[in-house]
């Protein structure tokens, strides 16, 4: 039954059939095929796989994102992040690194971010003398480190699936995203020492201060969805509702950048993007059921046992898998298929379970800008405007330095689960 | 006009139930913390809006070709076979969607014997989400199924 499966799933794949609708009827005709199980397994998985109380935090975060990404949110970030760091040489990319951090705390969806810190920065950065490439690859690497910051809806995912703490998974991520952020950074220093781009001034306290008043709207948010989770008071869902009021009032009330004739279109498309995700998300449940009757975690779990090198070796391979699924197929399908089928070799071996959620997801984002093939970095390329292949050259630096973060990660899980501990979430 | 009427009413509705999702939600958080006693019905609500977006609006994205799909294999096929993996792919779309009629519907009919433990709701109404989203998935592709044959070019998506 495995390999008509995975036959079908390549053939539709190649042939630009919507990745969703791929695996669900790889599902079918592998299980028509077998005719050992009825069919009615299919719709009652992808059911069962949409139904869950945590994965409502997903509509909810897309929507709060939407209303809070309109143009002055971005512009507002990106000043207060210039102030903050534009002095470092490479200033402006140091810029985009620290705005996308903190953007990444109000959008759950990395492909979102790019967009809105890509239209909002690589036209200035052009101005300022960085070639298009440049600009492409600072983009794309700080929208891969992103995928840490919570909310994110990959960890939402996670959580849904392997029966993980999405509160725990928010915090694990904040550290991991400061490790990759700080390997970026360290690169567009040294890259901006050798192409001779000029730091700007310090910008005076005055300056600083005007910059933090400015931009303490959307910083409220973020503030709201972590306080609120962190603190354990609230759950990622109930957070992403005050998120989302929170959101409505700032947009519509208080900059007034959302007309009230744009709501139903912000909430139709929040909907068809939920959909378009969780979707997704039933039809893989199909298949990662396949694989549980079929008995495959047992069989990974001997193969991995019999590896040597333990831990590292499965932790390793785990990131250079997902990195390359990320760049194939999105990371989600991925994730759902997958983590299941991991989880009983993650417990057996020891490894902490918040730690291996992080490492996927980290592997998952550098794979989204993965050039040629990532999808993040080619709407990055299309902002732009150059082709993929040219930015290429000036991306793979970037690629490095992520992996040399996820490596630090990876040995480190202190750097994963101290937040969560402290907190008592872990 | 049927379809872009039909379109309509369901876009219409996926918008009511955002609506009502958001301020469900928002009440089962509220109940908790202001009144210091849970709605116990909010859960239960929240998840029958939320299978009914997910297939309503999972046919949607057929509609507008919002669903990732791998395309740079497909973008060097010769123009020929291009058309031919357009064609094919609609139809695989199409035939999903007779599938969830089909099993979906099995799943109905398996609902009328349970109900839902707070509100006592049948759940025929929450599988009939499945059924609903598989005919309006086939609606939905019929258009492109259309252009496909016709050699234009395929939808742009991510």
């Amino acid at each position: 039954m495995i390999p008509i499966i995975a036959v079908s799933f390549l053939v539709l794949l190649l042939l630009g059939v919507p990745v969703a609708f791929v695996i669900g009827m790889a599902g079918f005709i592998g299980l028509w095929w077998s005719g050992e199980y009825p069919l009615t397994v299919i719709v009652k998985q992808i059911f069962e796989g949409v139904d869950s109380f945590v994965l409502l935090a997903i509509p909810l975060f897309i929507l709060a994102g939407s209303l809070m990404e309109t143009g002055g949110i971005a512009v507002r970030l990106v000043r207060l992040a210039q102030v903050l760091v534009g002095w470092i040489r490479g200033g402006l990319s140091m810029a985009v690194v620290v705005a996308e951090y903190i953007f990444s705390g109000i959008s759950g969806s990395t492909v979102a971010d790019v967009s809105a810190i890509g239209s909002t920065m690589i036209p200035p950065m052009l101005r300022a003398g960085y070639r298009p490439e440049q600009a492409v690859a600072v983009v794309s690497a700080a929208s891969a480190m992103g995928i840490l910051v919570p909310p994110c809806i990959l960890m939402i995912v996670i959580g849904s699936v392997a029966n993980v703490s999405v509160a725990a998974l928010f915090a694990a991520g904040f550290l991991p995203a400061v490790v990759l952020a700080l390997a970026i950074m360290a690169y567009i220093w040294y890259d901006a020492g050798r192409s001779g781009i000029e730091a700007r001034e310090r910008a005076s306290w005055g300056d600083i201060w005007r910059a933090f008043a400015d931009a303490v709207m959307p910083l409220g948010l973020p503030a709201i969805i972590f306080g609120g989770i962190l603190g354990g008071v609230v759950t990622p869902t109930e957070a992403a509702v005050l998120a989302v009021i929170y959101a409505f009032i700032v947009g519509v009330f208080v900059y007034r950048e959302i007309a009230w004739a744009d709501l139903p279109r912000i909430l139709v498309q929040s909907a068809v993007v939920t959909a378009a995700v969780c979707f997704l998300l039933g039809t893989a449940a199909v298949v990662a059921w396949v694989l549980a009757v079929q008995q495959i975690p047992q069989l990974l779990l001997s193969a991995m046992l019999a590896v040597p090198g333990g831990n590292l070796v499965f932790l390793a391979l785990t990131a250079l898998l997902f990195i390359a699924l990320g760049a194939v197929l999105e990371g989600l399908p991925a994730v759902v298929i997958l983590l299941p089928t991991f989880m009983p070799v993650v417990t057996r071996l020891g490894i902490d379970v918040i730690h291996y959620s992080t490492v996927v997801v980290a592997a998952t984002g550098i794979g989204l800008f993965l050039p040629p093939i990532g999808v993040g970095f080619f709407i990055a390329c299309g902002i732009a405007n150059i082709p993929g292949d040219r930015a290429t050259p000036a991306m793979m630096p970037y690629v490095y330095m992520m992996c040399a973060g996820l490596l630090i990660v990876i040995l480190v899980p202190w750097v994963t689960l101290v937040i969560p501990r402290l907190l008592h979430l872990g | 006009m049927l379809a872009r009427a039909l379109s309509q009413v369901v876009e219409g509705l996926l918008l009511v139930m955002m609506v009502v999702l958001c301020l469900d939600v928002f009440l089962g958080v509220f109940s908790r913390y202001v009144m210091a006693r849970t709605f116990t019905w909010y859960d239960e609500i929240a998840r029958l809006l939320f299978v009914w977006i997910v297939f309503l609006g999972a046919a949607v994205g057929v509609r507008r070709s919002a669903h990732f799909r791998l395309h740079l294999v497909l973008d060097r096929f010769p123009p020929g076979m291009r058309r031919v993996a357009h064609v094919v792919g609609v139809l695989v779309l199409m035939g999903f969607g007779l599938l969830m009629i089909q099993q979906g519907w099995k799943l109905v009919e398996l609902g009328q014997f349970q109900r839902t433990p707070v509100m006592g709701l049948s759940k025929q109404y929450v599988y009939a989400s499945v059924p609903t989203g598989g005919a309006l998935i086939i609606l939905y592709g019929l258009p492109h199924l259309w252009r496909a044959l016709r050699g234009a070019p395929g939808p742009v998506s991510a």
